[in-house]
């Protein structure tokens, strides 16, 4: 294969200019790559373009493993087919194992297998030993032990494949004793998943601390010792989910979007110093004074979802344009969402309005009178859609809305001369409409005084 | 086998011996410039008399082949040694092609990118931000380089 040459002035002391290295056929780079150390080879692709091309063009290979048993009651049975899907392993893995002339990059690989017996686990450690050597891009293991078969342990050396930029594993057990406290070497993961596994919190600690490239990390449902979460170093982190933890201390100033499940656990203010986060949903915690001051913990949030216990609800936050709340306690919570601190001071001449668009309530408790509640709400922000999950409970809730929030005259009567009117007055439309979706909402929308256009306050149920 | 190409040519007359000294035929050679051709014959000479010498011996073979390569090296401009991989690859001589493969592969690792560049006579072509993307691509492979 010929690449375009580049015609340049023949030097005349010899030195020829022209660029004759791109004459040479593909295998014969692909050869001189292959006697390089991977990381030498790899950072070829940034030479040009015709480089580039050389490195695009090495043979790849995408690997899906997957037993796709299910046990049924006969161990013998089951273990042949386990043996068999061995053995198409093995087969499959042929090209990788021939020596070659030409680094081979293995861009996933993916196995999904359930142990049943041990002696399975040496023949795993193989196959991704052989992976780790041929350049391997994305590993995903899912391997389930069956009872009296102890957990599968990856190997040491997977984390430090310098090439490795995706890991998961589900169902593994991974040892602490691979990272020392003198630990200087980078793992260079962009991704990482670890969920059922068996691991040291300490140990994920460590993990991270290693990996200065990281961007999204997942950790659900570990084992007991995995149900507290620090993360103190965290450069790169965009995304960060965490499922059935306890207890959580994060450090991660890029982070935007942090999802948390509780298993249940406490959050406290101590919790979080991630200034960007612009998504935050929270669900089976205790939230204690984390939401007193929502802005300065998180000034840049825009969308919240958040379930809370407490029995007292205070946010007040300036940037949020969507925001969620589910409150599964039975008891009467009382809300208060301001959603800019000054709003009830009577020295500003007009009271700031929040650009909250998307309000959504859940689990709207039957209360006497939620005349306090929707006036607490509606106060604070004028949404445009107001969605109300519908369940047994709310239908009294969406009664009284479409009762109360009615355009009744021109100019409600109800405020005066204060120059602080009630929601009230800004309210142009009301519509009414059943909002497509799996489950029920009620869609309450409601228009901002400020804007042109009119849209319509729709109650959908 | 060495000079396969040029082995081919003589096939017909059936002689297997390049350096016999006694042919006088014309091969063309028009891929091949007079000074990589000449080392290449250098080379394989060196690695004919090697072998010869130590004829029982491999491990003194390649001892002794390896301190001749090394002397080799010091005299080869880093320049040459693209000349010279496409010389040996055109004549299909395997060792010589292994041994400048080689060559070209300790030169370049562990060497910042403006470094290969220069040792190749590359200039970039990608377009603006292209080459951010990759480098961005490939974080892992540099870090830790000798930025020379």
């Amino acid at each position: 294969m010929v690449f375009e040459r580049k015609q340049k002035r023949r030097n005349l002391d010899g030195v020829d200019a022209l660029d004759r290295i791109s004459q040479l056929p593909e295998h014969i780079i692909h050869h001189i790559l292959f006697l390089m150390p991977h990381k030498d080879a790899a950072r070829t692709t940034v030479l040009s373009k015709s480089w580039k091309q050389v490195w695009n063009s090495l043979p790849r290979y995408d690997f899906t493993f997957c037993d796709g048993t299910y046990y049924d009651n006969s161990p013998a049975h089951f273990e042949k087919k386990i043996e068999k899907f061995v053995r198409s392993v093995n087969e499959d893995l042929l090209p990788l194992r021939e020596h070659k002339t030409t680094i081979q990059i293995v861009q996933q690989f993916r196995l999904r297998m359930t142990l049943c017996h041990h002696k399975y686990a040496s023949r795993i450690d193989n196959w991704i030993k052989l992976a780790n050597r041929n350049l391997m891009e994305s590993l995903y293991l899912e391997l389930t032990s069956m009872n009296k078969v102890g957990r599968y342990v990856l190997p040491k050396t997977t984390f430090f494949v310098e090439s490795l930029a995706e890991l998961t594993l589900k169902g593994c057990k991974v040892l602490g004793n691979y990272f020392g406290d003198d630990m200087i070497k980078s793992i260079y993961l962009r991704k990482l998943t670890l969920e059922r596994v068996d691991v040291n919190y300490l140990t994920i600690t460590k993990i991270l601390r290693c990996c200065p490239l990281l961007e999204e990390f997942t950790q659900s449902n570990c084992c007991v010792k995995a149900k507290r979460v620090h993360i103190n170093y965290a450069p790169k982190l965009k995304k960060a989910k965490l499922y059935g933890v306890k207890k959580i201390k994060i450090e991660a100033p890029n982070l935007e979007e942090l999802y948390c499940r509780g298993d249940p656990g406490r959050l406290d203010s101590d919790s979080f110093a991630c200034n960007n986060v612009k998504k935050l949903k929270i669900s089976m915690f205790e939230t204690s004074k984390l939401f007193e001051d929502l802005n300065s913990k998180f000034p840049l949030l825009e969308t919240l979802d958040l379930q809370f216990y407490d029995s007292k609800l205070k946010i007040s936050s300036d940037r949020l344009k969507s925001l969620s709340l589910l409150c599964p306690n039975k008891q009467l919570p009382m809300l208060q969402i301001s959603f800019s601190p000054e709003e009830l001071s009577k020295d500003l001449p007009i009271p700031p309005i929040a650009t909250v668009e998307h309000l959504e309530l859940g689990n709207v408790p039957i209360m006497q009178d939620y005349t306090a509640l929707l006036d607490g709400l509606l106060w604070s922000c004028h949404p445009k859609v107001l969605l109300i999950r519908a369940d047994s409970e709310s239908k009294e809730f969406v009664n009284f809305l479409s009762e109360t929030l009615v355009i009744k005259e021109e100019e409600p009567k109800c405020c005066g001369d204060s120059h602080m009117k009630c929601w009230r007055h800004y309210l142009k439309a009301v519509k009414s409409e059943p909002y497509l979706d799996g489950m029920e909402y009620v869609k309450v929308c409601h228009c901002d005084a400020l804007s042109d256009s009119i849209s319509a306050l729709e109650i959908c149920h | 086998m060495k000079f396969c190409a040029v082995k081919q040519y003589f096939d017909d007359e059936n002689n297997n011996n390049i350096t016999s000294g006694a042919s006088t035929t014309m091969i063309p050679l028009p891929n091949v410039e007079s000074h990589p051709l000449a080392i290449l014959i250098t080379y394989c000479k060196k690695h004919l008399k090697i072998k010869a010498n130590n004829a029982d011996n491999k491990k003194e073979t390649e001892k002794e082949m390896e301190q001749y390569e090394q002397e080799l090296l010091k005299k080869v401009m880093p320049q040459e040694l693209t000349e010279l991989i496409l010389a040996a690859n055109y004549l299909n001589f395997k060792e010589a092609l292994d041994f400048f493969c080689r060559a070209v592969a300790s030169a370049i690792q562990n060497k910042s990118i403006e470094f290969v560049r220069k040792f190749f006579g590359l200039e970039s072509d990608f377009e603006l931000g292209e080459e951010e993307k990759l480098r961005e691509e490939f974080a892992w492979s540099f870090e830790g380089v000798d930025e020379d």
